[in-house]
């Protein structure tokens, strides 16, 4: 039983200690040497073997399709090698004919040469076939691989993301699983076809004549062993290319990013002149490495000419001798050349297949990774969702050593709106990450309406959670499919609704495409604050049972912060709220205040009571307002 | 290919062989000739392949090197005026390429040194496009702008970039260290001079906690910092590059209010006799500038005084209690 095949689906859930110490995961997550937009990584595998025979059961659900291409290509190359051989019957025949002066045997000769025509055109049919086989092949196998590691993101917890750099993720997914496609492809349809190719010529030439065979072996290794020397020279020069290439381009994105300080600074020149010095860089490497590379095919010329030579030479010595015939000669000039271009391709594959396991290890390694523990197998809902949040001594750290959240409890009643305070550090986020669930708490628990929301599904619990967060989110859609996004259903009506509850309306009537006005990813077409105002007004229509606010409205002029203020306020009502503001002014009105610091809840209150009480609110709020008091007296 | 060409090469040859007009010696020869002529002609159909699609990308590529630059050197560059710190704008429009409206009608407005300029309004008011004007990042489309009374369109562009410090709204830091990116208006600045725009900018202390102090590495954009770490190290460039004209984009918006007011105190009194253009959303960081425009839509609505404009703009006076009424209630 197959059970690594049918590890296609689930794949990633198990654990896989066994799969040998290689390509596990710390290694891989170092942050290595820049992988810059070549996809010709040098990168070495770390456990070719291991991960070269993974790879491989990707492809054993396909295990039929794998023994028909097999099967043609045996058959593709079987009649491919033996062409040559008859056709040098042929040319025996007219030789023959014209020797004993008795004139050619034209229909023997006609056979033969239908015969080898028909063989050509098998093998051309059965190679093809092979190729769109393999091909189909590799696409499903990729497809699944795809599926397994698109599975396996949304099953990530989110400290994996924290700990690795977004494009480092995205690389792995985007251009290791492209990486793996390509040459994966290449290799299994060329490597198969290239080494049955190999086998069946060396037996052929063997059976035309052992001692012109002995001739081909040492010059077409030869050839191709001064081919790799040669790579192997011009390989460093690649590197530098592909070095040089990433930086320059490093550089321009950075130069094109940055432009307006570049001009503001009168750096232009500077710009210019390290754009040139490395672009000379550049210039010095790829010709070098083009030279190199340029010479590998006269010399693989003048070798193949050389081998021509000396076949030429002993072949004709031999039918002098009367034990070759000129047939046996020409069909053994043409396997030499049939014989070189395998040799080679084998050889220069070598590469593509360390990197191509080396993508495979890197996507192994993302699908190795641990993963979030898996929902309670009965979820628990709570059955009436009031809002009511615990927080039973609740403690987290990230890293082992650096405490973050330490002994929190807490208890919120429905419909109360707590604001949580403190410098940039103080495990604010981090609080309302853990009552989503985005990290798993290490002690204690939380509870959401009396129930533990451990035992709840993630999605259950995110249903009933709201987030409005300081990066607004938002997709390549358009305005109102970014508004309903998480209230399945809603109408138009609905949507504009929120829409004129959080202020986004005015703006998106300004729109020339209103509602439909499609954002782009990077939102150039609304500001910031519009950006914000319109994932506040998503919030607003799911009516989450808890809503959480981080710095919500940081990115919103004060004035149109005043009115979200006031929208927030019909937001809030009758569902408990965490709100997450370095603006005091923001969370005056909360029914409490957290003040929290170093991951220690240190002051617990309304504004009034902590402002009287002293301390550190009282401190921070004085800090902030002293200056805007004095204004205004 | 090659396959069929040396079967057909066989019969016709072999005929040729048996009429005597052809060696067989000729035979084979020609049927290596044939390889030969085959790789060649593959090669052939491989480039012809090839030159299409080098053909598209020289296209585009030559479109981006015969696209007119849009904001052109003078020919005859000026050099700056006596008062190289003096702002003025007339007139000025600002409209995009094709765009129906005007993103700025009719600025007026002249900055002196050792004064500061305050300009408050809100999102989508024109401020930062205002500011991008100056150092020619855009160029005004209808009215003039000068630069120690020499209109930016004449001045060489080296000594405008020498006279202005832009401090843009999203801070970008380059690849480098803390120290490459503060001397990137001022390569001859020494270490001390670098301290010292740290301390106004109220950065040294996380500079000096980091593990290699100014030699401590910055990553793409600055991503290794947070947003109020990388507003501090790109005003702290602005002052290592010493203008004569400060431009701050809402450059003070990531900070807290108490950093914030700690680093307005150490501008005034460290950076004296340099224009300032501050732009900025909360009124404590523009309250005490000598002159406040307030900006909406494009346009100057209202000019003056903190005091001033408290009495004489209904919509400054909006902006303010926006702000500080909860304080009031606090009071």
């Amino acid at each position: 039983m197959s059970t690594e095949a049918n590890g296609a689906g689930a794949g990633g859930e198990r654990a896989t200690p066994e799969r040998g110490p290689g390509p596990a995961t710390a290694a891989m997550r170092g942050p290595g040497p820049a992988r810059f937009m070549s996809g010709m990584s040098t990168e070495k595998a770390l456990d070719f073997k291991g991960s070269g025979m993974r790879l491989l059961r990707l492809l054993r659900p396909y295990r039929l399709f794998t023994i028909l291409a097999l099967a043609l290509a045996v058959a593709s190359v079987t009649l491919s090698v033996l062409a040559p051989r008859l056709l040098g019957e042929a040319i025996n025949l007219v030789f023959d004919g014209y020797e004993s002066h008795r004139g050619v045997d034209f229909g023997h000769v006609g056979q033969i040469v239908v015969l080898v025509i028909g063989l050509n055109v098998g093998a051309s049919v059965f190679a093809l076939f092979q190729g769109r086989l393999t091909a189909t092949m590799v696409q499903r196998a990729v497809l699944g691989l795809r599926e397994q590691v698109q599975a396996k993101l949304s099953r990530l917890p989110l400290s994996y993301f924290d700990k690795q750099s977004r494009g480092e993720i995205l690389s792995r997914v985007t251009n290791d699983i492209d990486n793996l496609q390509q040459s994966v492809q290449q290799t299994l349809s060329q490597l198969v076809t290239s080494l049955l190719t190999i086998v069946g010529v060396l037996a052929l030439m063997f059976i035309v004549s052992w001692q012109l065979a002995l001739i081909a072996l040492v010059t077409v290794p030869a050839s191709v062993v001064a081919m790799r020397k040669l790579a192997k020279r011009a390989q460093p020069q690649f590197i530098n290319q592909w070095k040089f290439t990433g930086r320059l381009n490093g550089h321009i994105e950075e130069m094109y990013t940055g432009h307006a300080l570049v001009t503001a600074f009168g750096q232009r020149e500077e710009a210019m002149a390290t754009f040139t010095e490395q672009n000379e860089a550049l210039y010095a490497a790829s010709s070098r490495a083009q030279f190199i590379s340029g010479t590998i095919q006269p010399l693989m010329m003048f070798m193949s000419n050389l081998n021509y030579v000396l076949v030429a030479v002993v072949g004709g010595l031999l039918i002098a001798s009367g034990s070759l015939t000129i047939g046996a000669v020409t069909a053994f000039i043409q396997y030499s050349r049939q014989f070189s271009q395998p040799l080679t391709q084998v050889a220069s594959m070598a590469n593509l297949l360390q990197s191509s396991i080396a993508s495979a290890e890197r996507v192994f390694a993302l699908l190795d990774a641990p993963e979030q523990a898996p929902d309670a197998a009965e979820p628990v809902r709570p059955d009436d969702v009031r809002g009511r949040v615990e927080f039973d001594d609740v403690s987290f750290r990230y890293a082992a050593d650096r405490p973050l959240i330490e002994h929190v409890s807490l208890t919120v009643q429905p419909g109360e709106t707590v604001a949580i305070v403190g410098p940039t550090g103080a495990g604010k986020t981090t609080l309302v990450n853990l009552l989503m669930r985005f990290y798993e708490i290490d002690s204690g628990a939380i509870l959401l309406d009396g129930v533990n929301i451990a035992q709840m599904s993630r999605e259950d619990l995110r249903g009933l959670t709201g987030m409005v967060l300081q990066d607004a989110w938002l997709f390549g859609g358009t305005i109102e499919e970014n508004i309903a996004y998480g209230s399945l259903g809603a109408t138009h009506e609905q949507v504009v609704e929120a829409a004129k509850a959080t202020y986004v309306d005015r703006f998106v009537r300004t729109l020339p495409d209103g509602y439909d006005t499609v954002l782009d990813d990077e939102g150039t077409n609304v500001s910031a604050g519009e950006r914000q105002l319109i994932t506040i007004a998503r919030a607003f229509l799911a009516r989450p049972a808890v809503l959480i606010l981080d710095e919500a409205t940081s990115s919103v002029d004060t004035r149109t912060e005043v009115l979200i203020q006031h929208a927030m306020a019909s937001l809030r009502q009758g569902r408990t709220s965490f709100v997450i503001a370095h603006r005091l002014s923001t969370i005056r009105d909360a029914d409490m205040i957290l003040v929290m610091e170093n991951g220690h809840i240190v002051e617990q209150g309304t504004h009034a009571g902590l402002v009287a009480a002293g301390g550190a609110y009282a401190r921070l709020y004085l800090a902030q307002f002293a200056q805007a008091m004095e204004e205004v007296a | 290919m090659l396959n069929l060409s040396t079967t057909a090469v066989v019969w016709f040859g072999g005929h040729l062989v048996a009429d005597g007009t052809m060696q067989i010696g000729a035979l084979t020869a020609f049927i290596t000739y044939l390889a030969q002529i085959l790789t060649s002609v593959m090669m052939a159909t491989f480039m012809f392949m090839l030159v299409p699609r080098a053909e598209v990308s020289a296209e585009r590529i030559m479109e981006v090197v015969d696209t007119e630059p849009g904001i052109a050197a003078p020919t005859s560059p000026l050099p700056a005026g006596p008062e190289p710190g003096r702002l003025e704008l007339r007139n000025v429009e600002f409209r995009f390429p094709g765009a129906e409206q005007p993103v700025l009608h009719d600025i007026s407005l002249t900055a002196l040194p050792g004064r500061i300029t305050a300009i408050i309004g809100g999102t989508g008011s024109g401020k930062t496009t205002l500011v991008n004007l100056i150092p020619r990042l855009l160029d005004v489309t209808d009215g003039s702008l000068l630069v120690g009374g020499v209109d930016v369109r004449e001045l060489d562009p080296a000594q405008l970039s020498t006279a202005v410090g832009l401090v843009p709204q999203k801070p970008y830091l380059f690849s480098g260290t803390v120290a490459s990116n503060l001397r990137y208006g001022n390569q001859r600045a020494g270490d001390e001079d670098l301290w010292r725009a740290l301390e106004i900018a109220q950065a040294r202390d996380f500079v000096e906690r980091m593990p290699d102090g100014l030699d401590s590495a910055i990553a793409q954009g600055g991503t290794n910092l947070s947003g109020g770490q990388r507003q501090r190290l790109a005003i702290a460039r602005a002052l290592v590059h010493q203008p004569q004209i400060y431009l701050f984009d809402d450059s003070f918006s990531a900070l807290d209010y108490a950093t914030d007011a700690r680093l307005r105190s150490a501008l005034a009194t460290e950076v004296t006799g340099a224009t300032m253009i501050i732009v900025a959303q909360r009124v404590a960081t523009i309250r005490h500038a000598h002159q406040i425009l307030v900006l909406d839509a494009g346009r100057i609505v209202a000019r003056g005084t903190h005091d001033e404009l408290m009495e004489s703009s209904e919509t400054y006076r909006e902006i303010v209690l926006s702000q500080l009424t909860e304080q009031e209630a606090a009071a």
